[in-house]
This record gives structure tokens, sequence and C-alpha cells, in this order.
């Protein structure tokens, strides 16, 4: 593991901390640890064609997250996941022209999903469930959260026949 | 039946291809609900089988595993998103009444 690899599991410890009152942030995170750990393993195993193997694991990964997703930010992660997925089968395509480009959009990526579970934790502390009064600043937070809060776009179709 | 190498080759890439396109399609546009998913699965297996070819030579790509694969991929996430837009469309008009 290099320098990056383990800024990012600080990030996802800091995130994990942040959302400590968010349900099922937690499991994403761990989720999301669970699949770069695995994906990193193969990746510096040098087997052929790793990338493909960080597809399978960033779509199971999403396909989780989406069958049981009640919340906007969630559908936020999903999408930060698909974005990795399109990105490991540009790679794979050599549609990307150097590695070190590759690993930063991805690591972009992973950082922003952190960002927006972490985010909305925040956000849920500052605002109070999103009910704040008083400066403009809170108030825009308020927005923001009740935003995030809001049902899913895409419906929980996994569990409906 | 003695098939060639070959051809064998050719359907399992269009056959793959044709799955990893539409599974993967689940992440990028989901479904509303099971019926919808089961329709749009099937026929974009069978249009990702069926149009393999035309993507193919859109692109001029050689006839070999990996581009029958990616050609199969494209071409079911295609159907799979026309269909989408399809469902769409019809739920739009049947709201407007």
């Amino acid at each position: 593991m290099d320098i990056f690899a383990y800024a990012l599991m600080v990030g996802a410890v800091v995130a994990l901390v942040l959302s400590r009152n968010v349900p099922r942030a937690w499991a994403w995170i761990c989720l999301g640890i669970i699949s770069y750990t695995l994906s990193a393993f193969l990746h510096d195993a040098n087997i052929p064609y790793a990338a493909l193997f960080g597809v399978v694991t960033d779509f199971a990964v999403a396909i989780t997250i989406l069958a049981f997703a009640k919340r906007k930010w969630e559908t936020a992660v999903v999408d930060c996941f698909g974005f990795m997925i399109l990105v490991d089968l540009m790679w794979t395509a050599n549609m990307i022209p150097s590695r070190y480009m590759y690993v930063t959009i991805l690591e972009l990526a992973n950082w922003t999903a952190l960002i927006v579970i972490g985010g909305t934790g925040i956000l849920q502390e500052a605002t109070d469930g999103g009910r704040s009064a008083g400066s403009r600043l809170s108030r825009l937070a308020g927005h923001a959260y009740r935003y995030l809060r809001k049902d899913t776009a895409y419906p929980r179709w996994w569990r409906h026949p | 039946m003695n098939v060639d190498p070959e051809t064998a080759a050719t359907i399992i890439g269009k056959l793959v291809g044709s799955l990893a396109g539409s599974i993967l399609s689940l992440v990028f546009l989901p479904p509303k609900n099971r019926r919808e998913f089961a329709r749009r699965f099937v026929a974009s297996m069978i249009g990702g089988m069926v149009f393999v070819d035309p993507v193919r030579s859109f692109w001029s790509w050689p006839a070999v595993f990996e581009y029958h694969m990616a050609a199969a991929t494209i071409a079911a996430f295609g159907i799979w998103a026309a269909m989408g837009a399809g469902y769409k469309a019809i739920r739009a008009y049947k709201a407007k009444g």
C-alpha cells in the first residue's frame, strides 16, 4: 500500500466518525473499503485484466447500495461507483493514456464518494435534521441536507414485485 | 455435433458481452420493478446478440474474441437504454391521459 491508500483509509475512518448517526452509511463505507482493498490487491498482483475485477467488485457494491438505498445521497454514492466502473472499462479498452491518470481519476471518485457520505453526516449534525434557522450559511446547509435526505429517485426495485 | 472452435469463440464472446452489457446496465439505468427488469434483460440479451456485427462494423473492428465481446456489450447497453426511454415515454403518455 502506498501513501495514497493510507490517506484514503484515514479519510474512510474520518467519514465513519462523521456519519456515526447516519443509518446505513457505515455499511456502505465498509463495503467500499472491502472493494478498494480487494481491487488494489488484484492490481498489485499484476494479473491480466485486473481492471475487470475492479469492475466486478465496484458493480457488487453499487448494486447492493442500489437495492437497499432509501435516500438521495445513497444514489449519489452509487453514481460514484458507476463512474469507477466506466473508468475501469475505459482503462481496459486502452482509452486512458497513462496509468497515472487512471489511478488519479479512481482516487478522485473514491474521495467524492467519501465526501458525499461524510458530508451528509456533517450536515445532519450541523443542521439538527434540516431544521436550522439563523445565518444564511446554516439555512443553505439545511437546504443541502434536506436535498440529500430526500427519498431516492430510484425505487427500491429489488424488493418489489 | 462438431463445432468449429472459432465459431464457438465468437458465440461465447457475443453471449458474455450481451450478459455483461445487460447486467452492468442495472447500475447505470436501474429499472422500476422486476417485471420491467425481466423484459429489458431479455430484450437486451437478444438485441446484444443480433446487433453485434453492425456495431463492430461501425467502428471497423476486426473479428476477434475481444471485439465481439465489446460490441455485444455496447449493443446490449444500447437496447437497454432505448427500452428505458420507451418505457419513460409510455409512462409520460399514460400520466397525461
